[in-house]
């Protein structure tokens, strides 16, 4: 099935950031995306990844060290949680992830067949202030895009 | 596709010639602008009281003719549609269906406020008319009235006669409004939907002219002191205006002045008739004896008020009336006379028929149980939606399908297509289903092909987004599917990227395919 010229060939790129949203977002495709090969690629925010700064002392080499080695370490307990879900999960790092571009260039490089990206559910003006990582990757992705929304509240 | 671009490309055309013969006078009239520094403030100021109480007494007219006793969604649809019919070229058209869209998520049948709000503006336009009457009198008593500005109230009068004799004609007896059907059915079927035949028309255009006689006719006094009031009140706001600006001319001339300018404003070339209204005022009030300087200043500021102020007015209704409405079902009187059955009357997505299930397809295998869970396809017959079918077969289990189509209540061309304002949205509605229906089907077929157990099902809404997740929450759907682009420019324009606004409302997982 998957020589299907309509999806890539490669395996499922899920975008994973520690986030209780993210969790679920894994779980759900999980459900849905039985049993595919995925790469888990962390998508952290920014402030992990100054923690990691703060962490590694002084030294440039020392620091993208930390740097790579923590977004790994994201990365592989997201494969983990990616596992459970029923996908044959392996764990990637990339530098400048959290943008969309980052994004888009890792599902390029691995012909993912689709990518899935948990959405914050902001609507209105949090929306605008903060934009949407979801929206920018479904929109200029070229391959299908699994949005997932948070878990519903109640 | 190219036959509704070329259109839209010819009324646009039109209106940008329009407005470029016009710019010189609607130029000189804003350059006017310095000339309100001097105004008399208390007369200036009352012009807006003047023109809030005109639209008051239109929504009046709105809530008597639709048989609906709230305010806010009247008012609300009539100054939204108002805002749409001042933008968009087409004018009365497209403002009469967009209101009548909005109202319809209010709970009220298409076809009956359409021609509701073509009733009340009819009313609107015969009172404007038979102010010249008014003035006869004055003008009997020795008023000068210049010879230009007589034959203005004379060709008003010759018009209003005219409306009036098709209004009777329309009321009282079935014919002409056959007749008007028919001829509107062929036109359609001649030339903007081929695909499927319309039928039927005469007979939705008699229905919808019974429930304004039901309703006008219970009311027929109040009707036409609203409209009266309606009138009196602009009319009133102009006597401000002129007053604020110093000019002091004689009430019945102004009078016969505004009155041939409401009859320039049904030049439907530019949104609103803005230009031919600056023009006209100007000339008209000049011949009325107001000085040229004074009648470019008093235009702008009624002009002011009257047309530029309502526009964010319209945009603020909108906002509201969406807050208010969301998520809401029916809005209408318990008492108000409906010729639909009940359960169709209740507007928004109206329940559709759903096609029985296939049984189990072939290639699906025994020893994996299916997910109960069925997934929804958005579905419009685009290259693009089949796209979406076969990566949703790629990557999902196989499992049931609901394949989804879901048509506008009233695409761009209908209302463009209907100038005439008396439109039959009911007619348009019912085929936009059915035609919504018939393309879920061939939707469905693919999806079967590409190995899901799918049923078709269909809707008539707008916006789509919200029909879309309103059906997921229904069917408990596991994910939506659907391509990225799968509405035509015209409904993004007004609706936004669906795509964008499922992901955005859904509350569930949406799986976006992108063109190839």
């Amino acid at each position: 099935m998957s020589q299907n010229p309509v999806v890539g060939r490669g395996p499922i790129l899920i975008c994973y950031d520690g986030s209780p949203g993210s969790r679920h977002a894994i779980t759900a495709a999980g459900s849905l995306l039985v049993g595919r090969d995925a790469v888990v690629l962390d998508v952290g925010p920014l402030d992990v990844v100054a923690e990691t700064y703060a962490a590694a002392g002084s030294g440039a080499a020392d620091v993208s060290l930390a740097v790579f080695e923590g977004t790994l370490a994201q990365a592989e307990a997201g494969a983990e949680l990616a596992r459970q879900a029923g996908f044959k999960a392996e764990p990637r790092a990339e530098v400048d992830a959290p943008t969309w571009r980052g994004i888009l260039k890792v599902a390029d490089e691995i012909d993912a067949a689709a990518i899935v990206v948990g959405s914050h559910g902001f609507t209105g003006l949090r929306e605008l202030i903060e934009g949407s990582v979801s929206h920018d990757v479904a929109e200029h992705a070229g391959r299908p895009v699994l949005v997932v929304p948070p878990p519903p509240k109640d | 596709m190219w036959g509704r671009r070329a259109r839209s490309g010819v009324l646009v055309g039109i209106t940008l010639v329009s407005l470029y013969f016009l710019l010189p006078s609607l130029l000189v009239v804003f350059a006017s602008w310095r000339s309100l520094s001097h105004l008399d403030w208390p007369f200036a100021i009352l012009v807006l009281p003047c023109e809030a109480a005109s639209y008051v007494c239109l929504w009046e007219l709105d809530r008597i003719a639709l048989h609906v006793r709230s305010w806010f969604p009247v008012a609300s649809a009539q100054l939204s549609g108002n805002a749409v019919g001042r933008i968009v070229p087409g004018g009365g058209a497209v403002s009469t269906a967009f209101s009548a869209s909005m109202l319809s998520r209010a709970g009220v049948d298409t076809g009956e406020a359409a021609a509701a709000f073509a009733a009340s503006t009819g009313l609107q336009i015969a009172t404007r008319l038979a102010l010249p009457a008014l003035a006869l009198p004055a003008i009997l008593g020795g008023v000068p009235i210049s010879h230009s500005l007589a034959t203005a109230a004379y060709l008003g009068l010759g018009v209003l006669v005219l409306l009036v004799a098709a209004g009777v004609a329309a009321f009282a007896a079935d014919a002409p409004v056959d007749l008007a059907g028919e001829g509107l059915q062929w036109l359609l079927n001649a030339t903007v939907r081929r695909r499927r035949h319309v039928s039927g028309l005469p007979e939705e255009l008699i229905a919808d002219r019974n429930f304004i006689r039901t309703t006008v006719g219970e009311n027929w006094q109040r009707a036409v002191v609203a409209a009266a009031a309606n009138t009196g009140f602009d009319y009133l706001a102009l006597l401000c205006a002129l007053r604020a600006v110093g000019a002091k001319p004689q009430p019945s001339l102004v009078l016969i002045a505004y009155a041939a300018a409401g009859l320039l404003a049904l030049i439907p070339l530019t949104p609103g008739g803005v230009g031919f209204v600056e023009a006209g005022l100007v000339g008209t009030l000049t011949l009325a004896g107001v000085s040229s300087s004074d009648a470019l200043a008093a235009t702008l500021l009624y002009r002011l008020v009257a047309y530029w102020l309502p526009l964010p007015a319209g945009g603020i209704a909108y906002v509201l009336f969406r807050r208010r409405y969301d998520g809401m079902w029916t809005l209408r009187t318990p008492s108000a006379p409906s010729r639909m059955p009940p359960d169709s009357a209740q507007g928004y997505v109206r329940p559709m028929p759903v096609e029985p299930a296939a049984p189990r397809s072939v290639g699906h295998d025994k020893g994996d149980p299916m997910p109960d869970t069925p997934i929804l396809i958005c579905y419009d017959g685009s290259d693009e939606a089949d796209r979406a079918i076969d990566a949703a077969a790629t990557l999902l289990s196989p499992r049931r399908a609901i394949v989804l189509d879901v048509g506008p209540p009233l695409t761009e061309a209908e209302s463009v297509a209907a100038l005439s304002p008396v439109m039959p949205g009911g007619t348009f509605e019912g085929m936009n289903r059915d035609d919504a229906l018939r393309r879920a089907r061939l939707g469905a077929q693919r999806a079967k092909e590409a190995g899901f157990v799918a049923e078709a099902r269909a809707g008539v809404a707008a916006p789509t987004w919200e029909a879309i997740v309103d059906v997921a929450n229904d069917i408990d759907a596991a994910v939506i599917v659907l391509g990225s682009r799968g509405l035509n420019a015209f409904r993004e324009l007004f609706e936004g990227s669906v795509s964008h606004e499922v992901a955005k409302h859904a509350r569930r997982p949406v799986l976006i395919v992108p063109p190839d």
